[in-house]
């Protein structure tokens, strides 16, 4: 193991936080699902809204709801796709629905299908949400924890310079979180997917829409895409946090978000405007919100047939198409240039800031 | 021997305060050099500039580089224990021996397992787990195992009690210093390492008021204890401080032959502390 891999190492050891979060967001996700408690809910509550509660009749409101469903699940199907649904639905009135299993039947498969991408995203996203916080209390806490309990004084007496010792500092932060944040998200995604397999399958359901190939590939594929796109993306949130890490006298916190805040309410009492704070939103969730700014509301889940079968090739295209639009986005690359000036500064203050503490 | 640290004109200012004000000194190899001085003269802010912890004014070699602009290559010739405080707290004895030994290619991983031995010391502990008699075991295991060519001690046993002092510095003589190192100190607690001293260094107010060598110190200062009645006589021989004592007047005299002075009474080599004082008030007046 070289150096480099022994001071990102170091920064485990100091920062358990970074791998013991999401070990223990995927035990819980585990007791879940070894004790049922797992379950992709939208469906069961969706089909209750539509009338079709176990041992029910159905009723005109009923299939009128279904049918409005359906169309509404439907985006781009071909008029003759949804007449058939529609008749299909129309068939349902007066008939009684005989068990959780049937009723989630009703739900249109497109509509489940689209709740599966939902679920897959929604466990991502609290994982994503955990490693988020976690990199950025650790990217200020990172230059600033040794300054205030004077070990600085140790780790400068080792041939270490500053810039290894910032950048493998940048290096957990911008990749080494994402990374451990990436395989999180995909074992909890297959973890919470086995969990409401098996609870679907005892209700007497059929689980395998939770492992439909299309909505599979999509989730976890959009893990993969989102960690390497935030990689590049929060590099310059990252540096801007280390250099405020590294200069500021005490209370990382509040130096990192006053200014910004500050900023922000000037601008909106001097001129009613808000470039800065939309600015701001930019860099905190520009990815995200590239994913699912989209006529599907679906982050990476783009339902075009009503069957429900998905194009792999087009959703992934889709996707692909416009995180690509966002990775060469000259914000993008103003940012990284902006990250690596912020980074010198971070390590010129690691040199020169010491003496003041 | 050839000198290892060499400064001219050290300057540094925090604000109004003159930190330090044109110091210059040497310190050859091999040498055990004691920087001696009251809180706030300097001495701290002096190894912080021999370390590269710090910006200067005046110019600063050690061991042939500049330390504020090499300070990480020089950290491979350079060992340094401040007070026990600096270890970081969070992490284990075992990490910390693992971390040295992979990025310290000074790092005699041996000599500090062999150390360690003989002491309680366990792996998996967290240096906040420790006491403080064993923080300063463990600093010293890490200490000897670096083979540096300089090892610079800031205050190295502050709040410790009076047993691990004395192991400290005893530990220090046996099992590092082997003659051609050369260990920089800085203490209060000036009887406890005199006897190890090969040099002096005074500082005061940001300035050297003393720079000799022990034997210097032997041949130019003399301590005389003498009797009341006879100290009207020795006073005319302008001693730099005189101390009022039990039935004895205590004077310390410089440059002048203890053969002067042996008809007024006893004479001896002063102390570190009693030269210290007299040195201080005399740089005061």
């Amino acid at each position: 193991m070289n150096r480099f891999a022994w001071l990102v190492r170091r920064e485990l050891w100091e920062h358990r936080a970074i791998w013991m979060a999401p070990a223990i967001v995927i035990a819980i996700l585990l007791l879940g699902a070894v004790t049922g408690n797992l379950f992709i809910g939208d469906i069961t509550v969706d089909a209750h809204t539509a009338g079709a509660e176990t041992g029910h009749t159905l009723s005109k409101e009923d299939v009128e709801k279904l049918k409005k469903e359906a169309d509404d699940w439907t985006v781009g199907a071909s008029d003759e796709e949804r007449q058939a649904i529609v008749d299909k639905l129309e068939k349902l009135e007066g008939r009684r629905v005989v068990g959780p299993a049937e009723a989630l039947g009703l739900v249109p498969k497109a509509k489940q299908l689209k709740i599966v991408g939902l679920f897959y995203a929604a466990v991502a996203m609290l994982v994503v949400f955990v490693m988020g916080t976690i990199a950025f209390f650790y990217s200020l806490d990172a230059l600033y924890s040794d300054r205030r309990d004077r070990s600085v004084l140790f780790w400068k007496s080792l041939p270490l310079s500053d810039a290894e010792t910032v950048l493998a500092k940048f290096f957990t932060a911008a990749v080494g979180i994402p990374v451990v944040a990436a395989v999180a998200a995909l074992l909890a995604q297959l973890i919470a997917a086995a969990g409401a397999s098996a609870k679907v399958a005892i209700i007497g359901g059929d689980p395998s829409v939770l492992w439909n190939p299309a909505v599979l590939a999509t989730a976890l594929g959009s893990v993969g895409l989102m960690a390497a796109v935030s990689v590049l993306w929060y590099a310059p949130l990252v540096a801007y946090l280390l250099l405020v890490s590294a200069w500021s006298p005490r209370s990382p916190f509040l130096w990192a978000s006053l200014p910004p805040v500050a900023v922000v309410m000037l601008e909106r009492i001097a001129f009613g405007t808000a470039y800065v704070q939309a600015f701001l939103v930019h860099r905190f969730l520009g990815p995200f919100k590239a994913m699912v700014n989209d006529t599907s509301a679906t982050p990476g889940v783009v339902v075009r047939q009503h069957s429900g079968e998905l194009d792999i090739t087009t959703t992934a295209a889709d996707l692909g198409g416009r995180i690509l639009d966002f990775v060469i986005s000259p914000s993008m690359l103003v940012g990284l240039l902006g990250a690596a000036a912020l980074i010198a500064l971070a390590i010129w203050g690691r040199r020169y800031r010491e003496e003041n503490t | 021997m050839p000198d290892l640290i060499e400064a001219t004109g050290l300057s540094k200012s925090y604000g109004d305060t003159k930190a330090l004000d044109g110091v210059s000194f040497k310190v050859a190899e091999g040498r055990i050099v004691g920087l001696i001085g009251p809180n706030g003269a300097g001495k701290t802010t002096a190894l912080k500039a021999v370390l590269g912890l710090t910006r200067f004014q005046g110019t600063l070699t050690v061991i042939g580089r500049d330390p504020y602009r090499q300070r990480h290559e020089l950290m491979q010739d350079v060992c340094f224990i401040a007070d026990v405080a600096v270890l970081p707290r969070w992490i284990r004895v075992q990490q910390v021996i693992d971390f040295i030994g992979a990025t310290h290619p000074r790092f005699r991983r041996e000599v500090c397992e062999r150390f360690l031995a003989r002491t309680d010391i366990k792996r998996t502990s967290r240096i906040k787990e420790l006491s403080k008699g064993m923080v300063t075991q463990l600093n010293l295991a890490l200490v000897i195992a670096i083979d540096a060519k300089l090892l610079v001690l800031d205050e190295p046993t502050l709040g410790l009690d009076i047993l691990m002092r004395k192991q400290f510095y005893e530990t220090l003589l046996n099992d590092y210093y082997d003659g051609e190192r050369t260990i920089l100190v800085t203490t209060h607690q000036v009887e406890e390492v005199e006897h190890i001293l090969t040099d002096l260094m005074f500082i005061n107010h940001g300035r050297i008021v003393l720079d000799a060598s022990m034997e210097d110190v032997s041949n130019r200062y003399v301590q005389l204890a003498v009797r009341p009645d006879r100290a009207a006589a020795a006073q005319a021989l302008g001693p730099i401080s005189v101390r009022q004592g039990l039935g004895r007047v205590h004077m310390l005299f410089a440059d002048r032959r203890r053969e002067e002075l042996d008809s007024f009474g006893d004479t001896g080599v002063p102390s570190v502390a009693d030269l210290f004082v007299a040195l201080m008030q005399g740089g005061q007046s």
